[in-house]
């Protein structure tokens, strides 16, 4: 067997620590349905995708909307690339509004640009990775749903800042 | 709730079917049990997105039918239709003057629908913005089928409001049509004093006097309430029961989250309302993960007929997976609730969700929508069943195609309604290929008694050519009953002239098609009635064509027409002629009988003058030996009461028609010679003496000679021989004579000369004035032929 040259082999190497050094993907907001089309309860909704290899934990992360912060229920574990779509009870998103999600340390991990829904119907925004935000209807991707929960305001393990 | 069944049923049916068959050719698929037909519907086809459908039967009329659903952009959009849901008109809800505090946009939700006693529509919706702004509640009437609307600001049943900010939500109404077409709406206000409680609203007397709504009565009181969301409520209503369901969700909303099913009763047409029963728990079906939100709402119905009451949901059968549609049941008291029974009768593990129950006909019917079929995509369903306790239901799907799953909402509800004819009509958003927008509303014809039977009368008939006559195509339905608004069509297949040869329509509400034509050409055409039983569009399926011969006859005789018109003939020739008969349009008569006469130079001696034919084929001959030489007129009429009169009355029926006949005299024998003197003594006429003797000389151009004969009152001297023929013994001559010693009259002698003795001698003599001696021998005197 031939050798390789030294130099491309020493990239070779120095490519394979950056790459095993990189962060993982982080989770984003994957759909924001600003205006359903009736106004019941629930109508609203919110999924983000976690990209990664690896199950992580949403559980106290937040939600932060133009209506206020919702809390993600302790414990939410999502799987690899897999979805976890969240209702809040109420009325939390602004017909024109962004989402930022804030992980347990205060960090924005991720925000949607600034998305308008006046249309009242069943359209909504949604993003793939690597892909524009787009609006019309779409089903979860990836491996899997986990149905997430808000948390109530009496989660005291969360310790919201 | 459906309307009672109007039409007689099983133990009335084979007398009717029997009757009907009297006289008929009947087509037929079927005449006992058969599976309902399906037909679905696009019901306008609109650009923009149509679901959350409700829909209803006016119960005086089960061909009229009105229908609602949410459209986007938009707002409201309603449906109706005469025809038993076949056709649709549609339309824009109005806002009228409506408007909504604290709203950035004007969208309106949640239709439910139901009709008055008197085909008025009452809709209800709510109208509001965005999510978190308040919506108001309102109920608009249309009392021309939708052409008109009341302004929904003067329909108000709860207004929404900004301090606090209320959204009236999730509606249902129903018409109490049995008292006074009270007005009842029920639904979940969230905020405010009766925030997510299911509350009760009526207004009395309906759109007669006015819409006045109560202040909200609590419904979702304990234990069903403690601080739920109590959602979803619906209606149903028999005698002096009303019922309200509602699904209490008290763990939230998400999909598999716990929640149960309650219903209250009220007995006094909503003044006040009983402690909620619980009729079953639930896990709550939503579908966010796919894209769109649902949610297990119950839907209710009660059997008019047991009093009844039966709830359905969607609901996870434990497994937190395959969602399936329930259904539980009570007694009218809601004493004892069954446990639940799925309804879809699918194997595998596809979802079933938003059912809409309707009982009617003995029948529970429950649709939903379904991914059992087409690979995962959605369809809508029917499940039914008998009333029971517990129904044992036959599923069949409904939608024709699928309705993708990346299609977005669908609604809150599916509608459900069966009509008095035992025509189910589920209605449902529908996002399949094709659509105006990306779902539109979707209704179908679910047959329970199916057009089944074609039937024709009159059969085999004969008719008189030029007579209209009349034909009906009947269709009727499985169980007897008249089928309305059957594709039908008649066709004619004839060699003659008829007046029409197609024609095409609906059967009326007696289930007939009628065609009439008539023919004026004598014959047999086939006539073909066909009705597209199953409406597919064709006539192909077997008991959809129905043929039977009409037999066309002459009519009675118009004319005659006899011939030849006019001929020449030497005298003892037979002439014939034929008498054509024809009634008004032509066509060759019937048997009929004609009289002939003769008058003129032969129309005196009776040889024959007159005489009968019955025609064959509307022809009839008659032939005669003209003896005496010149003009004859025949005249034949045709005697159509064969009385032996022609009546001249054309309405009498009795043409005639007369030809001329010219007897010429036969060419003289050259060289003939007769002579004779004698007697003869005819019985009628006395004793007649003659003597005679013609001949003809070659080198004469006419025949010569003389005849005298005497008879008494007769005195006859020819004047001249015109013609004289003679074959060995027997000879004739004719001339022309004076009787009495004026005149002119033709003669015509035949004789036969028998030899010697003379008694075996033959002399006739017949004149124009109708003298006819008779074949007669010799009394005395001779004859000889030269």
């Amino acid at each position: 067997m031939a050798s390789l040259p030294l130099a491309i082999v020493a990239a070779l190497v120095i490519t394979a620590c950056v790459q095993a050094t990189t962060a993982p993907p982080r989770p984003f907001v994957s759909a924001l349905e600003l205006a359903p089309e009736d106004p019941s309860p629930g109508g609203q909704f919110v999924w983000l995708y976690n990209p990664s290899g690896k199950t992580i934990n949403l559980g106290c992360y937040r939600l932060r909307s133009g209506r206020g912060t919702v809390v993600i229920r302790p414990n939410t574990l999502v799987p690899p690339q897999s979805t976890v779509t969240f209702a809040p009870p109420q009325a939390w998103l602004r017909a024109s509004d962004q989402v930022e999600l804030v992980n347990r340390s205060g960090r924005v991990v991720n925000r949607t640009p600034m998305l308008r829904d006046d249309a009242g119907d069943g359209r909504f925004w949604f993003k793939r990775p690597a892909a524009e935000w787009r609006f019309g209807t779409t089903r979860t991707y990836g491996e899997g749903v986990v149905r997430g929960k808000i948390a109530t305001a009496a989660v005291e393990s969360c310790k919201v800042t | 709730m459906a309307a009672p069944l109007q039409t007689l049923r099983a133990s009335v049916r084979p007398l009717t079917v029997a009757l009907i068959l009297i006289g008929t050719i009947v087509a037929t698929a079927s005449a006992s049990h058969v599976p309902p037909t399906v037909k679905d519907v696009n019901m306008a086809n609109l650009p923009a997105g149509e679901r959350e459908l409700s829909i209803v039967v006016d119960p005086n009329d089960p061909n009229h039918l009105a229908a609602g659903a949410n459209q986007r952009p938009g707002t409201q959009h309603w449906y109706t239709s005469t025809d038993g849901g076949r056709n649709w008109d549609d339309g824009v809800l109005p806002n009228g003057t409506l408007t909504v505090p604290g709203t950035t946009s004007v969208l309106m939700s949640d239709p439910s629908l139901d009709f008055g006693s008197n085909g008025e529509i009452y809709y209800s919706a709510l109208m509001h913005g965005g999510s978190g702004e308040p919506c108001t509640l309102f109920v608009s009437v249309s009392t021309d089928d939708g052409a008109n609307w009341t302004d929904p600001a003067t329909g108000i049943v709860a207004a929404g409001t900004t301090s606090p900010t209320v959204c009236q939500d999730k509606e249902h109404i129903v018409v109490d049509r049995g008292n006074s077409d009270n007005v009842y709406v029920a639904w979940t206000p969230i905020g405010g004093a009766n925030d997510q409680t299911t509350v009760f609203s009526r207004d009395l007397g309906g759109i007669g006097n006015g819409l006045a709504f109560s202040a909200p009565l609590a419904v979702s009181t304990a234990p069903a309430n403690a601080g739920c969301l109590n959602q979803g409520a619906d209606f149903a209503l028999t005698g002096s029961n009303l019922y309200v369901a509602f699904t209490s969700f008290c763990s939230g909303f998400g999909d598999n989250d716990p929640a149960s099913v309650w219903v209250a009763r009220s007995t006094n047409q909503g003044g006040s309302f009983g402690t909620p029963v619980q009729a079953a728990t639930l896990d709550n079906v939503d579908f966010s993960g796919l894209g769109f939100r649902s949610r297990s709402f119950p839907s209710i119905d009660v059997d008019t007929v047991t009093g009844r009451v039966f709830v359905a949901y969607a609901d996870y059968a434990g497994a937190g997976t395959n969602a399936d549609t329930m259904l539980v049941s009570a007694p009218a008291d809601l004493s004892a609730w069954t446990g639940p029974v799925t309804v879809n009768q699918n194997a595998g593990t596809s979802d079933q969700w938003m059912p809409w129950v309707d009982v009617g006909n003995g029948r529970v019917h429950v649709d939903f929508y379904t991914r059992a079929y087409d690979s995962g995509a959605i369809n809508l369903a029917t499940a039914y069943g008998d009333v029971a306790a517990s129904p044992a239901f036959t599923e069949i799907r409904v939608s024709s195609a699928s309705t993708p799953t990346s299609t977005g909402f669908l609604g809150d509800y599916n509608g459900n309604f069966v009509g008095s004819d035992d025509v189910l009509h589920p209605a449902w958003g529908d996002g399949r290929a094709g659509n105006g927008g990306s779902t539109d509303a979707w209704t179908a014809r679910v047959d329970f008694s199916p057009p089944t039977t074609l039937a024709l009368a009159p059969l085999n008939s004969s008719n008189e050519v030029g007579t209209i006559v009349a034909f009906t195509a009947t269709v009727t339905g499985a169980h007897g009953e008249p089928e309305q608004f059957i594709p039908a069509q008649f066709s004619v297949t004839s060699a003659g002239t008829p007046s029409s040869t197609a024609a095409s329509g609906v059967t009326n509400a007696s289930g007939t098609f009628g065609f009439s034509y008539t023919n004026t050409t004598a014959g047999t055409d086939t006539l073909t009635a066909r009705a597209d039983l199953n409406e597919d569009g064709d006539f192909l399926d077997p008991g959809e064509v129905v043929s039977t011969s009409v037999t066309w006859t002459p009519g009675p005789p118009a004319s005659l027409d006899l011939t030849p018109a006019t001929d020449t003939n030497t005298v003892d020739d037979t002439h014939q002629l034929t008498a054509t008969v024809k009634d008004q349009f032509g066509n060759l008569v019937a048997p009929v009988l004609v009289r002939f006469s003769v008058s003129g130079a032969n129309g005196v001696l009776g040889i024959p003058t007159s005489g009968s034919a019955t025609t064959v084929n509307g022809v009839a001959t008659f032939s005669y030996v003209g003896v005496l030489p010149g003009d004859d007129t025949i005249t034949a009429y045709a005697d159509y009461n064969s009385d032996g009169v022609r009546d001249p009355n054309p309405a009498a029926h009795e043409p005639q028609d007369t030809a001329l006949k010219t007897w010429n005299l036969p060419p003289s024998t050259e060289g003939a010679h007769v002579t004779g003197a004698g007697a003869i003594d005819p019985t009628a006429g006395g004793v007649g003496r003659f003597t005679f003797n013609p001949q003809k000389k070659q080198s004469e151009p006419s025949p010569t000679g003389k005849l005298d004969y005497d008879a008494p009152d007769l005195d006859l001297r020819s004047t001249s021989i015109t013609a004289i023929v003679q074959s060995g013994s027997t000879a004739t001559f004719f001339g022309i004579a004076t009787i009495n010693g004026s005149g002119s009259f033709v003669f015509r002698v035949d004789i036969v000369d028998g030899g010697e003795p003379s008694s075996s001698d033959h002399f006739r003599i017949r004149l124009s004035t109708g003298y006819d001696s008779g074949d007669q021998l010799l009394t005395r005197g001779n004859i000889q032929t030269h």
